[in-house]
């Protein structure tokens, strides 16, 4: 019989950053990025009794809040989603000012969500293909696709250095 | 990992994403020794995921603390259910207690 999971709570406590910043990378938007990341906090500590080891509520919290993002996105009438204003506005970080860290984040933003949600998960998450397999729902090949279209396209991108969409532009597609 | 000559660009993806067993992880980085356009590929690769990385390692801070927003909804939750609990309890007791009394 497995033990009893009662970390829940300090696991949210001190992971809820990882999850906003996945929000916020999926959604670029602060205000939308801490709601998803409150409700998803909310769900699990409303259905705790659930969880039986950390693996598995990581799991789950990416796949809830991946599930909640979509909606939100999908509720968009025209499928665009506004910028947030600190994108526009430029970031005033010394990290932003460079011109590396800015064209990536540029080719970034004009990838499929699809697309970014995979290379946020293995990338921030360390997630295998197996694990991010289970938070999107999709089966291991499309996570394998997606991983290599991902990258490939932001190869292309940061090559070109011609991207559709600037910094300035106030909308950019979600599929 | 292919079985056969050639590197597909998944391969090299599996390749960084720590995804090869062992072997195939060997074989790979011997393939890379002698390749110098697949080299290429992976340095590009392994870069531009450590400026993802690096690039959204710096967000804007939360418009509030969302785990504390959760608690206290999830206890403001639990404590109206407490007081329902203790009004109802109160409640029934007052009337036993009169019923008793007269």
């Amino acid at each position: 019989m497995s033990e009893k999971f009662n970390n829940v709570a300090p696991y949210l406590k001190h992971n809820w950053r990882n999850l906003y910043r996945a929000a916020y990378i999926w959604t670029h938007d602060i205000e939308l990025a801490t709601k998803l990341t409150q409700t998803t906090i909310t769900h699990c500590l409303k259905n705790r009794q659930r969880f039986t080891s950390h693996q598995q509520l990581k799991i789950y919290i990416f796949k809830f809040m991946s599930d909640l993002c979509k909606k939100h996105l999908q509720k968009s009438s025209l499928k665009t989603h506004k910028f947030e204003q600190q994108h526009t506005q430029k970031n005033k970080t010394e990290l932003y000012r460079s011109p590396l860290i800015s064209n990536i984040k540029d080719s970034f933003i004009a990838l499929k969500l699809e697309h970014r949600e995979v290379l946020t998960l293995a990338i921030y998450e360390n997630m295998n293909y197996k694990n991010i397999s289970q938070v999107l729902d999709v089966p291991i090949g499309t996570v394998i696709s997606r991983i290599s279209q991902a990258r490939s396209k932001l190869i292309n991108l940061m090559q070109n250095g011609h991207l559709k969409i600037t910094p300035n532009s106030n909308v950019w597609p979600i599929k | 990992m292919n079985n056969g000559n050639e590197t597909s660009f998944e391969d090299l993806n599996f390749f960084i994403d720590g995804e090869l067993t062992r072997s195939d992880r060997l074989k790979m980085l011997e393939i890379l020794d002698n390749n110098d356009t697949l080299s290429k590929t992976v340095n590009e690769l392994q870069r531009n995921d450590e400026l993802i990385y690096l690039s959204y390692n710096n967000i804007p801070e939360p418009q509030y603390d969302p785990y504390i927003v959760a608690t206290q909804k999830h206890t403001r939750l639990l404590n109206t259910i407490y007081a329902g609990i203790l009004i109802i309890l109160s409640f029934t007791i007052g009337w036993q207690t009169k019923a008793f009394l007269m």
